[in-house]
Order: structure tokens, then sequence, then C-alpha cells
């Protein structure tokens, strides 16, 4: 049986395709129409996932939504009744967009899968928002139960739910329900520190550790946390979700003064504040956590929604929350909502059982999602075509091991290399298959690449991608994190000493504080991916070539685009992406363009 | 296919091909995939406004106008890959399947606007050397299709909406010009027209969907996004409606049976309220052809067995519709229409004319309400048709304008003939023929107690308004009326309307005398007949009628004994007739047109014969 599973319209729409309960494909639209964060009905997705599952439009046996359009379009329509007069002109700007958009979408998609070639599409089934996260949390995890937790911005009504996963089934239990919502506070918060909101959010993540908490008290006088979690937005805060907060005057007074403009200097203002609201979630998501084991007594706990993006709580759940374990959907946001979907209706709805090969020992549990590698990928031929056809220049190495050496030697020469191999990684993170890569230990490879290669705020981290076989060796780790959703601490034995702490967080950035630097943030955390031979192992072997041309078994690793831009998926995006940033090497599978391709002044 | 079992579970294997990255896929080449909106646009353009204009005329069946404009469209739709002169055939078609039973603007309007919609909707013009149309062309062609709907929704309109339709037209073909300003000009035109239109039809709707709900709700503290605090229970959340709002996430199908109540008891529901409707209208329409009926089959002698009384029944149906001709609140004429048997051109209803002769023509105006416009008789056999035909076959030539409105008082056509004087040469004689809207206002007055009024009030009229509008007979009355003294009666009491009747009229022909003496005109005043005074031979009036009430008899009685010797008295002059001659109380057949030609003749005969030899009587 074929499930086709589709998120869109919010943001990060994407398709994935389900055969027989395996995830077979998943892609975000925005890598297929190079707009980011694309959240249009995702044809191109859905044709790249058909493709990828050799499986034709009028194949498929059901197609699964991962929300109900009207209960939103209800809640749309009560937010403005609350306003009033006011909300007239909201009205009438959203009205006829809801209306072509939300309640059409049955003839969207089946014009669709139309134009795809289907003659009887199948008919359209509607999951729920929170529910499409929570199965996406939970099915693909490698628990056979747990209890699932799933905070984001709003679905239809809910904005977190908690619930239970047991084999093949999963229940909500709880939710809390608009207007009391932690992603909107927060997403509140990212657009005060001048970042675009539903985009930003990990900038203010990484900003964070930069302040003091200050605005603590200002965000407790609109925001209720209470022991179980919950939260309760303050009745005139509710005014937030139904205008542009940015005309709330009293919100300057309460923090500080006006939202930063995009692109302006960072102030202690915008440190403190993030600071303060990232203690705030991280208090918040923590107690949910301790909620969500009492309710459900699991020692698992499975996370979704796009707060569950914020590896920094995931990491204090993890250290200090009360289960055993965490797996966090990759691509928790709302393109994963597709895959949830897909699978909810293929386990949930229709009874069948989930399927794990048994974990062996001292590997990668198995889980659902296959490392995220479910993409369209490119043969070496292919690459190596298109590249004579483009007349550009490459060299063609098939043999793994000596490929790998070879890039090692560059990034151990201190090369900024662009690396695209397998299939595209789904979620917001590249995991070593459309990554820029760099040597770690540099201490000037982090503003380097922030600022010339990759265009954006000289502050953002970068993460380090280490061989689990060292994992622990390198930082304080208990948990393989293949997924790069948990942070941790370097092991205090590859710490350096500070001998002064500059007092500009400019400069703070600039310190070295580990022999990674550049993969140290400036309180010694890392966002960690551990990179596991069973499930990555070209990535495995290229680390491994690094470790022994360096000693060290870790390498910087941040996502394959320029700021603004998704990452990219083909090798003519790569190519492009390399030339714009400048890279010094560029691996295309089998085939290494060199920098004189990619810069012209080399 | 792969079986499911080869395909990749996501992860290491996995087929590599560009393919894997497709392109944004064609559209299909099936004639029947199409976007909505050009389906849209082109029932839009095509159908819309027949539609409309098909719902306002009494005599059209939009029914059919809505069935041949759905085939209309589907057939345009099929063949836009045809050769281009395909959506030409398909109008042609579709006008001429319409052209029988709605008329040449609802039919040329169908066709014109299959050509028009299909060029703006899918591109293709529909002759070879026409430019093909861009999208910039749909707006403005949307926005003056919306503007011919409107224009031809008039019931007298017929070549105005073509003029908007026109201009539709050449968006398209206007494309290649000015580099595109054209379009881009039609384009903001059209796109600030669909702002206004959207801006207004979503104020509506937020002021239904959203004031009128915080208007009911904030005075009472509803709060419409009140939640439990913490986290609730799922369990304890409302249950919604099924899918796709539901929060009850089932997905599974559900039996046929099942599924299908619903739906089921919608159809049967509706069903019913439409078998109501249907057989209430049918029952309307059973006892109104059953009165047609009645007359044809209880007619006057000369009305039995006449196959165009029934034509001459719907044309004045059509005529008299307060949409089409008769507008008594706004002008003292009826507009112009053309109909088979009722012809109205420059607010006059067209009579027999003499042939053209070198001779002297008299001219006569005739006045009066509708016994004088001639409700049962044909245009070649009204009143004044019959005395210009009378005159001719006694030798004289007077050309008799038929300057009857329906439902008129003597003061009423008084001002038609004062305003017709102050545009026109004067005629050489007029005569007013009336009398029966005098007793029948009289009585109306007498009623309601009141008896003669110096107040601008005049009951009758209100009746009327009643009648042609269907307001309720006792309005409101506004705030402060009571403050307001109401004029006392004192000239005549309200217990004799005949006299009342009379007393009035004498007044009203003071003016038309006044008129009539400023333009140095003759004037000649005829009292017209009634069913009261043919009671033998009227059988066929239904009993409690008012064409058999003796209340009203006695008041048509009395008001004839009060007549000034001046007034000309036809009330016998059916009296040798045996057989039927009133449809109602006032109006009769053709022969009783031709009877009442004859006795009006008589009194003028000298008259016309000495105006007509160039002397005065």
């Amino acid at each position: 049986m074929r499930i086709l599973g589709i998120s869109c319209d919010y943001h990060d729409a994407a398709a994935a395709l389900v055969v027989d309960g395996v995830l077979v494909a998943a892609a975000e639209e925005e890598r297929f129409t190079r707009t980011k964060h694309d959240s249009s009905l995702p044809e191109r997705a859905v044709a790249s996932v058909l493709a990828i599952g050799d499986t034709k439009a009028d194949d498929l046996d059901a197609v699964v939504l991962h929300e109900k359009p009207l209960a939103v379009f209800s809640r749309v329509l009560a937010a403005r009744q609350r306003r009033g007069p006011k909300a007239l002109g909201t009205f009438r700007r959203e009205m006829p967009v809801l209306l072509r958009r939300n309640l059409m979408i049955g003839y969207r998609v089946e014009s669709m899968l139309r134009d795809l070639g289907a003659r009887k599409p199948p008919p359209l089934r509607y999951s729920e928002h929170h529910l499409s996260h929570a199965a996406a949390a939970f099915l693909p995890s490698p628990f056979p139960s747990a209890a699932i937790l799933t905070v984001d911005g709003i679905g239809e009504w809910a904005t977190a739910t908690v619930g239970l996963g047991v084999q093949h089934r999963v229940d909500l239990l709880e939710e809390q329900r608009y207007p009391n919502s932690l992603g909107l506070l927060y997403t509140l918060a990212t657009e005060w520190c001048g970042f675009e909101p539903n985009e930003g959010e990990y900038k203010v993540m990484g900003l964070a550790p930069f302040g003091a908490p200050t605005y603590a008290d200002a965000l407790r006088e609109i925001v209720t946390l209470n022991d179980d979690g919950s939260v309760d937005v303050d009745a005139k805060a509710v005014r937030w979700w139904g205008e542009n907060p940015r005309n709330l005057t009293w919100l300057h007074d309460l923090l500080g003064g006006p939202p930063r403009e995009p692109g302006s200097e960072l102030t202690q203002r915008d440190w403190d504040l993030a600071r303060s609201i990232q203690e705030l979630v991280e208090e918040a998501v923590l107690r949910m956590a301790q909620h969500a084991h009492d309710l459900t007594g699991s020692r698992h706990l499975c996370m979704a929604g796009g707060v569950a993006l914020n590896c920094v709580a995931n990491g204090r759940i993890l250290r200090e929350g009360p289960f055993d374990d965490l797996w966090v959907q990759p691509a928790a946001g709302d393109a994963g909502s597709a895959v949830g979907a897909a699978l909810w209706y293929w386990h949930d709805e229709l009874g069948n059982p989930r399927e794990r090969e048994e974990p062996v020992a001292g590997q990668l549990a198995p889980d659902g999602m296959a490392v995220s590698q479910l993409g369209p990928s490119f043969g070496a031929d292919e690459v190596e075509a298109w590249l004579a056809a483009e007349g550009v220049a490459y060299e063609r190495i098939d043999d793994v091991g000596a490929r790998c050496r070879r890039v090692a030697e560059a990034l151990a020469d201190g090369a900024v290399v662009g690396w695209l191999e397998g299939r595209m990684e789904f979620g917001p993170r590249a995991l070593g298959h459309r990554s820029i890569l760099a040597d770690p230990r540099s201490t000037t490879v982090q503003r380097d690449i922030n600022l010339r290669v990759k265009g954006r705020e000289s502050f953002r981290p970068f993460a380090p991608a280490v061989l689990w076989e060292h994992a622990t060796e390198w930082f304080e780790l208990t948990q393989p994190s293949p997924y790069m959703l948990q942070t941790c601490q370097v092991a205090p034995a590859k710490l350096l000493e500070v001998a002064e702490e500059p007092t500009d967080p400019v400069a703070r950035v600039q310190v070295p504080r580990s022999q990674i630097p550049a993969c140290t943030h400036i309180d010694g955390s890392a966002r960690v991916q551990t990179v596991h031979a069973e499930a990555n192992p070209v990535f495995h072997q290229l680390i491994e070539a690094f470790h022994e041309a360096t000693g060290c078994p870790v390498l910087l690793n941040t996502s394959f685009n320029r700021a603004g831009e998704p990452v990219v998926c083909t090798p003519d995006d790569a190519l492009a992406s390399a030339r714009a940033a400048g890279l010094d090497l560029l691996v295309l599978e089998s085939c290494l363009v060199p920098a004189s391709e990619l810069r012209p002044e080399a | 296919m792969t079986t499911p079992s080869e395909l990749p579970a996501g992860g290491l294997e996995s087929p590599s091909t560009w393919e894997q990255v497709p392109q944004p896929p064609a559209r299909t080449t099936s004639p029947w995939r199409t976007s909505f909106a050009d389906v849209a646009l082109l029932a839009w353009v095509a159908v819309a406004g027949p539609l409309l204009r098909a719902a306002r005329l009494p005599a059209s069946e939009p029914l059919q106008v809505a069935v041949v404009g759905v085939a209309a469209v589907a057939a345009t739709v099929a063949l836009r890959r045809a050769p281009q002169w395909a959506p030409i055939g398909v109008g042609l078609a579709a006008g001429a399947a319409l052209l029988p039973g709605q008329g040449e603007t609802i039919a040329a309007w169908l066709g014109a606007g299959l050509v028009i919609g299909a060029w703006a909707a899918f591109g293709r013009a529909p002759l070879p050397r026409l430019p093909d149309a861009t999208a910039d062309a749909r707006a403005p062609v949307a926005v003056l299709a919306a503007v011919a709907a409107w224009q031809g929704a008039d019931p007298a309109a017929t070549w105005q909406p073509f003029v908007p339709l026109a201009l539709a037209a050449a968006m398209p073909a206007l494309g290649g010009l000015g580099g595109g300003a054209l379009h881009r000009a039609a384009a903001w035109l059209g796109r600030t027209a669909g702002d206004v239109v959207a801006t207004v039809v979503f104020g509506v709707l937020g002021l239904l969907a959203v004031l009128a709900p915080w208007l009911v709700q904030r005075p009472v503290g509803v709060d419409p996004l009140a939640t439990r605090r913490g986290w609730i229970p799922r369990d304890a959340l409302p249950v919604g409606p099924r899918r796709p709002w539901s929060d009850d996430p089932a997905a599974t199908r559900r039996p046929f049976g099942e599924r299908a109540r619903g739906p089921l008891a919608v159809l049967a529901a509706t069903a019913v309220v439409v078998g109501v409707v249907v057989w209430q209208q049918g029952a309307d329409e059973r006892e109104e052809q059953a009165a047609v009926e009645r007359v044809l089959s209880e007619a006057p002698g000369d009305l039995e067995s006449a196959a165009w009384y029934a034509e001459l029944r719907e044309d004045m149906a059509w005529v008299l519709d307060d949409r089409v001709g008769l507008r008594p609140f706004e002008v003292y004429r009826v507009l112009d229409v053309e109909t088979r048997h009722v012809n109205v051109r420059d607010g006059e209803r067209l009579s027999w004319r003499a042939p053209a002769c070198d001779c002297e023509r008299v001219q006569l105006w005739l006045y009066g309400g509708g016994a004088v416009f001639g409700l049962e008789q044909r245009d070649q056999h009204t009143i004044a048709s019959q005395l210009a035909k009378l005159a001719y076959e006694d030798g004289l030539v007077v050309d008799v304008r038929n300057r009857g409105i329906p439902e008129q008082m003597h003061w009423r056509t008084s001002f038609r003939f004062s305003w017709d004087l102050t545009w026109e040469d004067a005629p050489d004689l007029v005569a007013f023929y009336d009398g029966v809207e005098e007793v029948s206002s009289a009585l109306v007055l007498s009623e309601r107690g009141l008896g003669d009024t110096r107040a601008p009030f005049e009951p009758y009229s209100e009746l009327l308004y009643e009648e042609l509008f269907d307001v309720p007979a006792q309005l409101e009355p506004p705030p402060g009326v009571d403050d307001i003294a109401w004029p006392t009666v004192s000239d005549l009491p309200n217990d004799d309307p005949g006299r009342l009747a009379v007393v009035r009229y004498d007044r009203a022909r003071q003016m038309s005398r006044d008129a009539a003496a400023g333009a140095e005109v003759p004037i000649r005043w005829f009292w017209q007949p009634t069913s009261h005074a043919h009671p033998p031979s009227e059988r066929r009036l239904e009993a409690g009628s008012d064409g058999t009430d003796p209340t009203r008899a006695a008041a048509f009685s009395r008001a004839v004994a009060l007549l000034d010797e001046e007034v000309v008295d036809l009330t016998d002059v059916f009296s040798a007739e045996e057989e039927p001659i009133f449809a109602d109380e006032a109006h009769h057949s053709e022969r009783g047109a031709r009877l009442v030609a004859e006795a009006m003749y008589r009194v003028l005969e000298p008259q016309l014969r000495a105006l007509a030899a160039g002397r005065a009587p």
C-alpha cells in the first residue's frame, strides 16, 4: 500500500511516501523551488518522492494531509471575532487567502495529482496537526512505547500535546489550546530580536548564551508557567496573535524598547531577551516532560513540533529529565508532519503493526527515519556527465577511501569544502550529505564561514560531526545523537583555559575555548552529530580519514547553503552555491571540483 | 513498477537519477483538464449576463438559458484545442437554440459571450488573424462582462449590453498596442475593480462573521478564544463535526449506507422544499391559466376561439410589468416596448393610421386609462384605431394618437396632456374617455371615511402603489406624524361616493379644460361605460368582483346622474349587445372598442369634418 503524506500552507511544505509502512522518501518543497520555507502545495516534492519510490500517481492508495483545514479556518475566525471591529481589515486581507487555500485543499491536491498523471486520484484524508507531529515523533522512533510531547506555535487549536505511543497506536491524552502557546511566545521574542519569525528561532537559541536573563520577570508578566509545564498567556497579551506586535507600545515598555531592526547591530537588550526566553522555554519543556512522564509512566520520550528543534532544551531533558532516552523527530517542524500523517494513516488508522530490525550491539538502534537520508540522490556517472557538459574541470576518484583521504588532507590544510554525497537529508539539518565541512581546530574558520562563506551573523555557532567511537572522549554524551538535535558540553579534557573573558560579545566568540574552537559555543556547549559507520559510511570514512591525518575525529559540519537559501539539492545547486560562497573544494559524489572552478582568483 | 520489497527504505540504497528532481509538471493535455479560474471566467462572461436578464424578464425562462449556457460552456471547454473557429460555432449553435424562446438579445449575448470568454480564458484567438489573448486581458474582460450584465439586466435594454461586450472583445485584440500599456491599464482597472468588489464582499462578510458575533459576545463577556487553563484532557474537548474539520481524526471510509445517509437526508429535504415551491408555482400558473381559459371560454363574442387572445394576454402582462413598460409613479407614459400585439413608441400605443394622402389630416389626441390604452385589444383594434378607421371609412383622415395610460385618473391624464402641449404642436382636437377610476377613487375615499379633501392625499394612487409594489396596506407612521394636524374634510361628506366622484372629476376637468384653452384646442369628454350597465350579458364576471358589486354599481349610477351635460355619457353604449363585452368592470373587448368608437365618432364627426375642411366648428 502506497501512502502519500503532505504538509503545506503554513511553512515548510513537504511530501513523504510510505510504502507498506516503510518511509521510502521525503523531501521539502523548498529544496526544489529554491524558496526558503516554501509553504506552497509541494508539487515538486511530491513528484520527487513518487519518482524515488517508483510510484505513479495512480498507484497511490491514500493521500493524507497533516491537518484539518476547516478547524484552522474556525480558529482564525474565532480570533478575528475576539478582536471585533479592529480585525475587519485583517479579515478582509486573509479571508480570500484562507478560502482559496485552506478550504480548497481537496481540489488543489486532486489537481496536483492529475497534473502528475493521475486519472483517478485517491480521496484526501485528514490527520490532525499535532496528531501528525505525534505520529512523526513516535512511529519512526526505535521505542516500542513512549510518552509523546509535541510543542509548536499552533496547529488547528492545539499548541502542545502530551500523548502515549504503544506499538502502532498513537493516543493524544492532553493538549494546550490557542492562545496559550509557548511556540508563539518564542516567535515573538525572535521577532523582537530582529529575526524573521519561523526562520530565526535557532538564531535566538544561539544568541542566548551571550546574555543574562534580565527579562525573565517581564516575560512572566505576560505568561504564567505552571508546574506541569503548561503556560497561561495573559489575556492582554493575546492581542499579539491577532495583530502586528510591533504596534503594541506597552510591549515596547515591557521588553526594553521596540524590536531590533533586521540587519542592525545586536545590543545587550537582544542578548538578554534571547537568554530570558530561552530559559523560559527550557524550563517549560522540562516541566512538560515531567508532566508527560507523570501521565504516562513511560521510560522513553518522543518529541516533535517546532519547539523540539530547540536542541539546548532537548539536551536538558536528556540530562535532567525523568526519561531514560529521548528521540526527537529530525524534521520536527511542519515538514515532518507529512511523514507523521502518512505513518499515522498506515499504523494508527489501518492498524498495521510497526516492524523494526533487531538492534545490533554497539550499533545505532534502527529507527524509521534512515538517518534522514530520504531525498533524491545522483549517480557518479550522471554527475560526471553533467560536469563535462557544463565545462567544469573536475577530478573523479571512485575509490571512497582515496577520495576521503584526499578531502581530509584538504580539510586539514584549512580548506572549506562543499560536500554532496548520497541522498539529500530530510529536515533542517545537514548530516553529511549536503554539508559544508571544515577543520574545527581552526580559530578563524568560524568567523570566516559565517561572514564570507555563508554571509550570516558572526555569533552563530557551528556543529561538530564526531565519530561515534570517539564521541564520549570529546563530548559529555551518553546517547548517540545522529540527528544533531541535542547539545552537550565539550568534554573537560578538550577544553582550554580562558585567561581573560572579553566583555564584547563579538570578541567572546573569537576566544578559543576548546581544541575544536570552531564548534564550541561560548558556554562550552556544542550541538553534536554522532556519525555511525553503519548509518553513514562514506561520511564516517571521511571523518576517519581526517582523524588519521590530524588526530581529531571531529569535523565542522554546517548546512550547504548561504544565508536566505534552502540547503542545496542538486549538483548544480551545489556548484552555484559553492561559487557564490567561494569554497576551496567541492565534492560532488565521486567528482572533486577544484578551487579554480569555484573562485576565479584561485 | 518496483515491488515494495525492492524499494529503498530511505537510507543507503537509492535509485540515483536526475528524475528524482522533477521540474514543475507539465499540465496534462486532456481537453477537460483546465483550471477552475478559466472555466469560471468563461461561464461568467458567457452565461451570467443572459441568465440574469432572463431572470428579470417576465416572459423568459432562466432554466432554459442556464441549461443551454452550461452545455455551451462545457462544449467550448471540450473544444478549446479544436480549430480556432470552434467557439464561434458553439456560440452560433447556442444562440440559435435560444433565439426562438428567449429573443435575439439573450441569444446574441450568449453567443458573443462564449467567443469572447473563450478568447480571454484560454488565450487562443477565435479567428486566424486575431492576436491571442494574454493573461492581462482576463481581469478587464471579467469587469466588462459585469458591466454588460448590469446594463442588460434592465428589461428595456436591447443593444446596451453589447457595448461593454464589444470593449471586452477589444481587450485581447489590443494586446500588442502601446507596448502592453493598454493591457496593463486594463489589468490595473480590473485589479482595482476586483479589489473594490472584494473589499465590499469581504467587508460585508466581515460585518456578519466578525462584527455581529463580537457585538453579541462582548456585552455578555463571551470570549471566542476562551479555553481552559493548563492541560486539557482530550476526552473533554467538544466533539466537532467529522472530517475534514473534526478533532476526531477518523479517516477510514464509513460504509456507503452510512455515508449516504446525510446527503440523502439533505437531498430529500431539498426535494421536499423544491417540490412545495414548484407545486405552489404550478398552482399559481394553473390558476392563471384557468383564468385565461375561463376568459376564453366565456369571452365576449369577438374573442371566442380567438387564437391571438392568449398571445395578447402574454404581451400585455409583459408590457404592464412594472419592470418593463408601466411605471405610473415615475413617468406619465407607458415606456416604449415592442411585442406581437402591443407596441408602444414615443409613449403612445400604436394605432391604425390611414394611408398617406394629399389631404388634410386631422390630429386627435385621445387620453384615458386602461380602456383607451386597450388592455383587451390588439394595436389595430383599440378605440383609437377604430376611431381612425371609422373616420377613414367615412372619408375623413384622422390621426388618432392613443395616449391612454392604464390605471390613471383624469387629473393625472390632464397632467400628461399639459406636458404634451409643452413640447408638441397642439392637436386639432383632444378627447378624454374615462370615469371608472374617478368612481373607484371616490369609493376608496368613502371607505376610509374621508370624503373630499384638499390634502395632497390620493388614496387610489396609494392602492395602486400597494398593488404594484406589494407593500402592506397599513404602513407604520413615521415618528412625529401624530403632531401634524390631519386636514379636515369640509366640502363633501363620504356617504355619497357617486357625487364625490363627479365633483372631483369636474375639478380635474377644469385642469384639462384650462390646458386646452391655453393651447386653443377644442376638447371633448366621454364618460366610459361599465359592466354594471350591461349585467345580463356579463355573466362570466365572477360574482363578488368589482364588475358585479352592487355598491359600486350604485355609485356609478349616481355619478352618471350627476354628470355635467358637456360630458358625453356612453354608459349605455352596449345596451343593445347580447354578447359579453367586458373582461372586468371597465375593460372591454375589441368589439366593445368598436362600439365605443362608433358612439364617439357619431359625436365627433361634425367637428372632425369641420376641422378637416379647415373651418372652425
